[in-house]
C-alpha cells in the first residue's frame, strides 16, 4: 500500500495500465467455467448486464480491475486477488497458472466440482480459500508456495494424500477437515510459522507426526481418522491451546498436557476419546481434566474409556 | 492479505517518510520497532450462549479484568467507553434498546435507545471527539451516528450489501474513527472519502470468520482482525501478512476489544466532591492523583481543560511533608482531543528525577514555558538526582513558549506517534546540558520558532553536549531553523524521516564549536525543499556536514529533492556516501576544505545518481590558500554498484574551484549524459571520465 500511493503519486502515466492478457484470459475462463451469468455478482465484469447464460461481450481491457471480486496492485498491471466467496459458482475451476502476481484466493461457499489446478506458478500465493464446495481429486503440490500463508479446503470430497509441507516456512494455517484425504500426516518438522493444523474427519492412517516442538502451533485437530501410534510428546508445545484427536485409534499413554491447553480453564475444548489409550499408564492428570472438561477425563462419566469427544464439544 | 488497487488520499503524517521514498529510494523501511513498554491490551470475547463475558485486562498477562454474566439471549455486545473515563465498557443491545454497565460489576448503569429496526448492527465510537463514545447504528449500508456531545444524528454511507459485517475504528491513525464493512474476507474501509471506501484489502474469509479491529502492534492505527474459533490473526493495512495472532476463546464466541484494565486513579476536569479518585468520585486534577498514586499506577484523564502545572517527582524527592515520589506511572488522556493540558503560567509537565513513565493522550501548551520538561543527572539543574524517563505517545505538544520537549542530564524521551508542533520560540524537542538520550519515532515536528521568523531559532529536533538522539520514521517540516540539529559531540541515528520545506538546512551536524566529535548516519531520508529561506543570497542545503566535524558520518540511500542550495554539504570529517539519489537540487553535493576546518575533508561517493542538478551534480573545492587541511574525494569506482550516474547538470556532472583537492574519479568509475559539461575543466587529472 505504501509504496503503491508513492507511486501513483510519482507515476500518473502508470495509471490506466492493463494487466497482461493472459492474466485476462484467466478471469474470463473463470467466468466462463463457473457459469459466470449465474453469479449472485458480477457487476463490471460485462460491457452491459451479463446474460444470464452464455458468452457475454466481456468489458474493455483495462477495466479488469474493478470487475466485482478481482484486487489488483496498485498500478492496475497484475491481479493479486480473486475473492468470489458465496457467490453461487457452478462448475470447475479454470487454469489459473498465469496469475504469477496472485496473493489471495477465495472461492469459499460455492458449487464448485471438479478437481484444484495446478498451484505451482503461482508463486506469490499467500492465500487459498475453497472450502464448502465439491471439489475432487487430490490437493495439487504446495512445495513451490513459499509465500503461502493459509490454505484451506475444509468440506470439500478431496481425496489423496495430504501434500509434503517442507519449506513452506511461512505457512500459518493448513485446513482440510471433512474431506476424503488418505494417507499419512506429513511431517510438520521446520513450520515455524504453523498455528493452525486442522485435518479432522478423513480417512488418514498412519501415526502422528512430531508436533511437541511446534512452539508456534496453537491448534492441531485430527480427530476422526484412523490413525495408530501414540500420542507424541506435548511439553514443548507451548502455545497449544487445543488438540483434538477423538475417534482414531492412537495406543500408548498420555503424555503430560502443556499448561496452554488449559490455562485458563474458560476454552476447555480438546479431545482425546475415544481412543484405545494406556489409561493404566495415564496418570488422572489435571491438565487434561481441565483442558477436556471431564474429571478425570478419561473416565467420568465415560467409564471403560468409552469416552465420546462428540459429548465433549457439546461442552465447550 | 494484499493490498487492494484504491488506496486512502492522505498518509498519515508519520508515515509519509517511507511513502515519499518508497519509489525513489529501493529502500524498504525497517519494520516497526516493538510497543513502547507498558501499553494495556486487552481483549475479550462474549459467549452468546451463556451471556459471559471474558476479557483480558493485559493481552500479555492474560489477567481477567471482566469475567461474569451480562446480558440475556439474543443481545449483542458492544464495548466502548461510554462514559469517558478511558476504560472501555460492555453495553448489551437487543431491538434498539442499549444497556450500559459502566463499572464492570455486570449490573446496567445506562439505558439508551438508539435503533431498533430488524436487522441493525449496534457499534460504539468517538466521533464527536468529546472523549465519550457515540452510538452507532449500521443498518443497510448506512451509518447512523448519535453524538454523545450534541444527541443529533448524523449518518455516513459506505455502501453495504446483504451479509455485510460493519467495523468502526481509526484505520489511518488520524484520532478520528474510521468506517469498514467486512465481505467475507473482503475489507472496504473509509478513512477520507465522503462515501465509498477508499481502501481495500482481503484478510480473513473462511466462513466462520468474524471481523475486529485492534491496534494490535500499537502504531497508533487499528489493524485488521480476524477472529476464527479462537484464533486471533492480525494485519496491519500496511502490509500483506499477518502481524501477530492470539488464542483466547471458541466457536461462537464474539470477539471484544478496548482497554478493560479498570484498576486505576481517575480524574476528570470539574468533578464535584466528594474525590477519592474512584471511576464513580474522579479526582479534579492530574496534581492530586499523583499525590495518590505509588509506583506503577495508572492514571486515567477524563475530558476537560487542566490548568495546572503537574510535577512529576522521582522517589528521592521529597515534595511535601510525608510525600515522595514515584516512578512507572501511566498517565493516560482519554484521547487526545479530549484532554488538554495547558496551564496559566509555566511549563506543563516537570519531571524531577522520575523514570519509567507513560504519557498518552494529550494536547500540551503552554503560553509562557515549555511542554515536558526532563530533569536529573549530570549537569541538568538538579545533578544530584537520577536522570528523568518518559515515554510519549499520542501526544500533541502546541502552542509552547519554548521548546515543546526539552530533555536535559542524563534524561531519556521515547516519543512514539505524536505531534511537536508550533513552539513559539525554540525548538519542538531539545536535548542539552549533559548526555541527554531520545528515540523520536513516527511523529511530526512543524513550524517550531514559528514567531517572529527574525528570531533565528526554532528547529524540529535539536540535539547537543553528547546527546544521544535515533529518529526514525518522523515527518520534520516548516520549522525556522533547521529540521534537525546534531553538535557538541552528539550521535545522531537519523532514519527514514522526511525532512522538508525547512527555513534553513534541514539537517545539520556539527557547528557548535571547533573540533566536534558528533557522528551521524542519515539513511533512507527524504530530504526535500529545504533551504526556503533565501535571504543569505544562495540557499541552504539538505544536509551539512559542517566544518568542525572530527567524526564519521555515513549518508546512505537518501533521496535529496529541491534543497536550495546543496542537497549535502560536506565541509570536514569522514563521509561516506552511498545509493543516495540528488534531483533538481542547485548542487547535488558540494564537498569543501579550509583552514577554517577542525580537520581535513575525506568523501566517498558511490553508487548515487545526479539527475537535474541546477548547476554541479558534484562541486570539489578546497578553497584557495589552503595550506593546512587537506580535501581527499572519490567519486565513482569500476567496482559492481559503485559507479555514480550524472544525468542532466546545468553546468557540470563534476565541478571544481581549482585543482589542488587531491580527487580521484576512476575511468569508467562514473556514467555522464546529457550534462552542459561533464567534467569541468579545473578539476585535477586524477578525475577522468
Amino acid at each position: 500500500m505504501r509504496l503503491g500511493l508513492a507511486c501513483l503519486l510519482l507515476l500518473p502515466s502508470l495509471l490506466h495500465a492493463a494487466i497482461p492478457a493472459s492474466e485476462r484470459q484467466v478471469l474470463v475462463n473463470l467466468y466462463l467455467a463457473t457459469n459466470g451469468g449465474g453469479w449472485k455478482q458480477n457487476s463490471n465484469w460485462c460491457a452491459s448486464t451479463c446474460p444470464a447464460s452464455g458468452a457475454p461481450a466481456f468489458a474493455a481491457g483495462g477495466t479488469e480491475c474493478n470487475w466485482y471480486g478481482i484486487g489488483c496492485d496498485v498500478l492496475g498491471s497484475h491481479v493479486t486477488a480473486i475473492a468470489l466467496p458465496g457467490n453461487n459458482l457452478i462448475g470447475a475451476l479454470p487454469d489459473l497458472s498465469p496469475l504469477n502476481k496472485l496473493q489471495y484466493f477465495s472461492v469459499v461457499s460455492n458449487k464448485l466440482g471438479g478437481s484444484i489446478p495446478a498451484l505451482s506458478s503461482l508463486v506469490q500465493l499467500r492465500v487459498f480459500y475453497a472450502d464448502n464446495n465439491a471439489l475432487t481429486g487430490s490437493i495439487p503440490s504446495l512445495a513451490a508456495l513459499t509465500q503461502l500463508r493459509e490454505f484451506s479446503v475444509q468440506a470439500n470430497k478431496l481425496g489423496g494424500t495430504i501434500p509434503n509441507l517442507a519449506g513452506l516456512v511461512n505457512l500459518n494455517s493448513f485446513l482440510a477437515s471433512r474431506n476424503r484425504l488418505t494417507g499419512s500426516i506429513p511431517s510438520l518438522s521446520g513450520l515455524s510459522s504453523l498455528q493452525d493444523f486442522e485435518v479432522g474427519n478423513n480417512l488418514l492412517s498412519g501415526s502422528l507426526p512430531a508436533v511437541g516442538s511446534a512452539t508456534s502451533l496453537l491448534k492441531f485437530v485430527a480427530d476422526h481418522n484412523e490413525i495408530t501410534g501414540s500420542i507424541p510428546a506435548l511439553s514443548a508445545a507451548t502455545s497449544l491451546f487445543q488438540i483434538s484427536l477423538g475417534a482414531n485409534h492412537l495406543t500408548g499413554s498420555v503424555p503430560a498436557a502443556p499448561a496452554s491447553l488449559y490455562t485458563p480453564l474458560p476454552w476447555a475444548r480438546s479431545s482425546l476419546c475415544a481412543n484405545p489409550l494406556n489409561l493404566a499408564s495415564s496418570a488422572n492428570d489435571a491438565g487434561w481434566n481441565a483442558a477436556t472438561g471431564f474429571t478425570p477425563w478419561w473416565a467420568t462419566p465415560y467409564a471403560s474409556n468409552t469416552c465420546d469427544d462428540i459429548m465433549t464439544e457439546t461442552f465447550e | 492479505m494484499t493490498g487492494g488497487r484504491a488506496i486512502a488520499a492522505q498518509p498519515s503524517l508519520w508515515r509519509r517518510a517511507t511513502f515519499l521514498c518508497a519509489c525513489a529510494c529501493a529502500f524498504v523501511a525497517p519494520a516497526l520497532a516493538a510497543p513502547p513498554a507498558g501499553y494495556l491490551l486487552s481483549v475479550g470475547i462474549y459467549r452468546p450462549s451463556t451471556n459471559h463475558v471474558y476479557a483480558y485486562a493485559d493481552a500479555g498477562t492474560r489477567v481477567f479484568a471482566l469475567e461474569g454474566t451480562y446480558g440475556s439471549s439474543g443481545d449483542t455486545p458492544v464495548v466502548a467507553d461510554f462514559d469517558g473515563n478511558g476504560v472501555a465498557d460492555l453495553a448489551v443491545y437487543k431491538a434498539g434498546s442499549w444497556n450500559i454497565d459502566t463499572n464492570q460489576d455486570y449490573v446496567s448503569d445506562k439505558v439508551m435507545n438508539f435503533g431498533g429496526v430488524a436487522g441493525d448492527v449496534p457499534l460504539a465510537a468517538d466521533f464527536d471527539g468529546d472523549g465519550i463514545a457515540d452510538l452507532v447504528i449500521y443498518r443497510a449500508g448506512g451509518w447512523l451516528i448519535r453524538s454523545s456531545k450534541t444527541g443529533q444524528t448524523s449518518q455516513r454511507s459506505l455502501g453495504g450489501a446483504s451479509g455485510d459485517k460493519p467495523v468502526v475504528a481509526d484505520f489511518d491513525g488520524d484520532g478520528f474513527p474510521d468506517l469498514a464493512i467486512y465481505r467475507a474476507g473482503t475489507w472496504l474501509i473509509q478513512t477520507h472519502a465522503a462515501t465509498g471506501a477508499d481502501i481495500v484489502d482481503h484478510f480473513g474469509g473462511l466462513a466462520h470468520d468474524q471481523p475486529c479491529a485492534l491496534d494490535w502492534d500499537q502504531d497508533g492505527r487499528a489493524d485488521l482482525c480476524i477472529y476464527r474459533d479462537g484464533i486471533w490473526r492480525f494485519k496491519s493495512l500496511a502490509g500483506p501478512d499477518p502481524i501477530g495472532s492470539y488464542a483466547l476463546g471458541g466457536s461462537g464466541d464474539i470477539p471484544l476489544a478496548g482497554v478493560f484494565n479498570a484498576g486505576a486513579i481517575y480524574v476528570k476536569a470539574g468533578a464535584p466532591l466528594p474525590r477519592d479518585g474512584t471511576a464513580a468520585h474522579p479526582f479534579d486534577t492530574i496534581g492530586k492523583a499523583f499525590d495518590a498514586a505509588t509506583n506503577g499506577s495508572i492514571i486515567r484523564v477524563g475530558p476537560g481543560n487542566y490548568a495546572e502545572n503537574v510535577v512529576l517527582f522521582g522517589p528521592a524527592v521529597q515534595y511535601a511533608p510525608g510525600k515522595f515520589g514515584k516512578n512507572n506511572l501511566k498517565v493516560l488522556g482519554v484521547d487526545r482531543r479530549a484532554v488538554s493540558l495547558t496551564p496559566a503560567s509555566g511549563d506543563a509537565i516537570v519531571l524531577q528525577g522520575s523514570t519509567g513513565h507513560l504519557l498518552q493522550g494529550f494536547t500540551i501548551g503552554s503560553t509562557t514555558g515549555r511542554g515536558v520538561v526532563l530533569i536529573g543527572g549530570p549537569a541538568s539543574v538538579s545533578p544530584s538526582l537520577p536522570g528523568s524517563s518518559i515515554t510519549i505517545a499520542f501526544v500533541h505538544v502546541a502552542e509552547t513558549l519554548s521548546y515543546g520537549v526539552l530533555i536535559t542530564g542524563s534524561s531519556h524521551a521515547d516519543i512514539r506517534y505524536s505531534q511537536v508542533n508550533r513552539s513559539r520560540i525554540k525548538s519542538g524537542v531539545g536535548l542539552q546540558s549533559g548526555s541527554p538520550s531520545a528515540t523520536i519515532m513516527y511523529s511530526e515536528f512543524a513550524q517550531n520558532g514559528y514567531t517572529p521568523q527574525s528570531n533565528g531559532d526554532g528547529n524540529g529536533i535539536e540535539a547537543q553536549q553528547s546527546s544521544t538522539l535515533t529518529i526514525v520514521g518522523n515527518n520534520i517540516h516548516d520549522n525556522n531553523r533547521f529540521g534537525i540539529i546534531g553538535i557538541i559531540d552528539s550521535d545522531l541515528d537519523i532514519e527514514y524521516n522526511t525532512v522538508a520545506q525547512n527555513r534553513s538546512n534541514g539537517i545539520i551536524v556539527c557547528g557548535g564549536s571547533a573540533n566536534d566529535t558528533s557522528t551521524s548516519k542519515t539513511i533512507g531520508n527524504w530530504i526535500a525543499g529545504n533551504g526556503v529561506d533565501l535571504g543569505n543570497g544562495q540557499g541552504y542545503n539538505g544536509l551539512e556536514i559542517y566544518g568542525t566535524c572530527l567524526g564519521t558520518h555515513t549518508v546512505t540511500g537518501n533521496t535529496f529533492v529541491g534543497n536550495s542550495l546543496n542537497g549535502l554539504f560536506v565541509g570536514s570529517g569522514t563521509v561516506s556516501v552511498t545509493n543516495n539519489a540528488f534531483d533538481n537540487n542547485a548542487i547535488g553535493i558540494t564537498v569543501y576544505a579550509d583552514d577554517n576546518g577542525s580537520s581535513n575533508t575525506n568523501l566517498t561517493v558511490f553508487g548515487s545518481t545526479f539527475t537535474n542538478n541546477l548547476r554541479d551534480g558534484v562541486f570539489v573545492q578546497r578553497a584557495a590558500g589552503t595550506a593546512v587541511r587537506s580535501l581527499t574525494a572519490t567519486i565513482g569506482g569500476t567496482q559492481p554498484g559503485a559507479a555514480n550516474a550524472f544525468i542532466g547538470s546545468g553546468f557540470h556532472g563534476i565541478g571544481c574551484a581549482n585543482n589542488t583537492a587531491l580527487l580521484t574519479c576512476p575511468s569508467g568509475g562514473n556514467s555522464f549524459s546529457a550534462n552542459n559539461n561533464d567534467i569541468e575543466s579545473l578539476c585535477p587529472a586524477t578525475c577522468v571520465k
